[in-house]
């Protein structure tokens, strides 16, 4: 009779298991609709971002960034730089970098120079962090080149300047700007 | 002859881990070996006995001497092997990984000092080391390591560049005794990844756009739904072959259905309720069932041996009832019966 006991209790475990994990599923799929639904530029309630899942909340600040709203799409990015998955991080990284590279190119383009550096510093900061986390991140990779080009670091690569110590002089190397080429 | 064969060994895997090495691309590989000066001192002993065979009892004296003074040096060096394995040293890209292997033998209890080894972090301006890994191992009179170092270039060069990996020092301990191997400066070239001058894409950007936030993975809770499914699934079945519900077992059923006749009986119909039992134990047995089978019943079925006792007052019940002369004595006799059967109904069920 004791055997019949522990198989009621698990049929009563399995049945609540099977019961939690339909519920999650159910909550997994309506997130999904949302991040489906933000990236196609419709917006969803934000009591259903503030707790979410990294994933939802990178939708969100793509989103904000659609809607010309960068300020709270970086506060959105910042507050998930340490999401738990390096290839979400990664993402999140480069999403940043390209906000700020975004910004960077504006005020470029609005000869604000003097902004546009610490800008352009931290993009390259944040294509540099996805990179290591994703060497093989390319689109990283083409947009720290153009950051690194936007704001060049030319100082002589082979002399035996390049300990930390020796980068005082980068004067003329951090005045932001495209090359053009030749007419 | 044994140990002859094992270094015969090791110097052809050394081989074949170099042709290894260059074909996975390694370049070059740098090796500090120290030769046998002894052997060389003894074979010129032999040479000069050529040539002043009179003189050749001094020449010994001297040759021992040269060796002796060889054999005193040799050992001094703490490294016996160095290797420096890199990768083709052409074709990187900005934000690359650059894999460097240090594979270092030290001799008399020389040990590398970790500490001297590049730190994680930025190296330079554009160099940083993502990854220092050393794998440490015994071997006689020394030490085995290989360090395996991870480096990633940052650097956007206008046309391909040619960079370099400074070079280092491995420091290396004894006692009160320090010693360094040199790692050699590693260069390398690096390409740009777009051309000089900028343009615009036909989307009007200069740039890449946003990764695509990435739908939540549903796997790992699918999984645990079907496992909760399988454990639900098996203890239903579980139950419901416990209470005789599945279908397709009918001699699982015999006592069960002999538990539901048994009890729907009046206490005064003791002989309906011992022919209900015998039919049971007939249809178990596969043919009439007596007190004398019981041993070669219990061959059969040896999980209804732990029920011996009531069987046999089952039986001596049964023969009372239908054979003797003597009115039998009925007290408790459907009661016992109904828990004779119960019994056996738990041993058909395997469970007792």
């Amino acid at each position: 009779m004791s055997k019949a006991w522990v198989l009621w209790g698990v049929l009563l475990l399995g049945t609540a298991a099977m019961l939690v994990q339909i519920w999650m599923l159910v909550g997994i799929n309506q997130s999904n609709q949302a991040i489906t639904d933000m990236t196609a530029g419709k917006d969803v309630p934000l009591d259903k971002i503030v707790t979410a899942a990294p994933e939802l909340r990178l939708a969100r600040a793509m989103l904000l960034k659609k809607q010309q709203r960068y300020d709270e799409a970086l506060a959105t990015l910042n507050l998930i730089l340490d999401a738990p998955d390096p290839a979400l991080q990664a993402k999140i990284r480069y999403n940043l970098g390209n906000i700020y590279l975004h910004l960077a190119v504006l005020k470029t383009e609005a000869m604000a120079v003097n902004e546009a550096m610490p800008l352009l510093a931290l993009a390259k900061q944040a294509y540099r962090q996805a990179l290591a986390l994703d060497s093989q991140f390319w689109e990283a990779k083409y947009n720290l080149e153009v950051a690194m080009r936007l704001l060049p670091e030319m100082d002589k690569i082979s002399s035996e300047d390049e300990s930390p110590v020796n980068q005082k002089s980068q004067l003329w190397t951090t005045v932001p700007g495209f090359p053009r080429g030749l007419p | 002859m044994k140990q002859q064969s094992s270094t015969k060994n090791t110097k052809i895997t050394k081989i074949f881990n170099g042709i290894r090495n260059y074909q996975h691309g390694v370049l070059r590989s740098f090796r500090v070996s120290c030769a046998p000066v002894g052997i060389r001192a003894v074979r010129g002993l032999y040479l000069l006995k050529d040539h002043y065979p009179n003189g050749f009892k001094s020449c010994v004296l001297v040759g021992l001497s040269l060796c002796l003074l060889a054999c005193s040096n040799a050992p001094d060096t703490p490294v016996s092997d160095f290797e420096f394995l890199t990768p083709r040293p052409f074709g990187y890209l900005n934000g690359d990984e650059i894999r460097h292997k240090i594979i270092l033998e030290t001799r008399n209890g020389v040990q590398l000092q970790r500490g001297g080894l590049p730190k994680r972090g930025a190296v330079n301006r554009w160099l940083n080391v993502n990854k220092v890994e050393v794998f440490e191992s015994k071997i006689s009179g020394g030490f085995r390591y290989e360090i395996d170092l991870v480096y990633q270039a940052f650097y956007a060069p206008l046309e391909v560049k040619m960079l370099t990996i400074p070079s280092f020092d491995l420091p290396l301990a004894q006692g009160g005794n320090n010693a360094s191997q040199t790692v050699p400066a590693w260069h390398f070239t690096l390409s740009p990844l777009r051309e000089l001058s900028i343009r615009k894409d036909e989307s009007g950007q200069y740039m890449r756009p946003d990764a695509a936030p990435p739908l939540l993975d549903d796997a790992g809770v699918v999984y645990g739904l079907w496992a909760a499914f399988a454990v639900t699934l098996g203890s239903a079945g579980g139950l419901a072959y416990y209470y005789g519900y599945l279908p397709g077992l009918p001699k699982r059923r015999v006592f069960k259905r002999a538990a539901k006749k048994l009890a729907g009986l009046p206490d005064a119909q003791i002989a309906e309720a011992l022919t209900v039992f015998h039919q049971a134990l007939n249809a178990v047995n596969g043919a009439p069932l007596f007190q004398h089978q019981l041993a070669d019943f219990y061959q059969r079925h040896p999980s209804y041996q732990t029920a011996d006792a009531q069987l046999r007052w089952f039986f001596q019940t049964s023969n009372q009832h239908f054979f003797s002369d003597a009115a039998p004595n009925q007290t408790n006799t459907l009661a016992s019966l109904r828990k004779l059967c119960a019994a056996c109904l738990d041993k058909e069920r395997g469970w007792r």
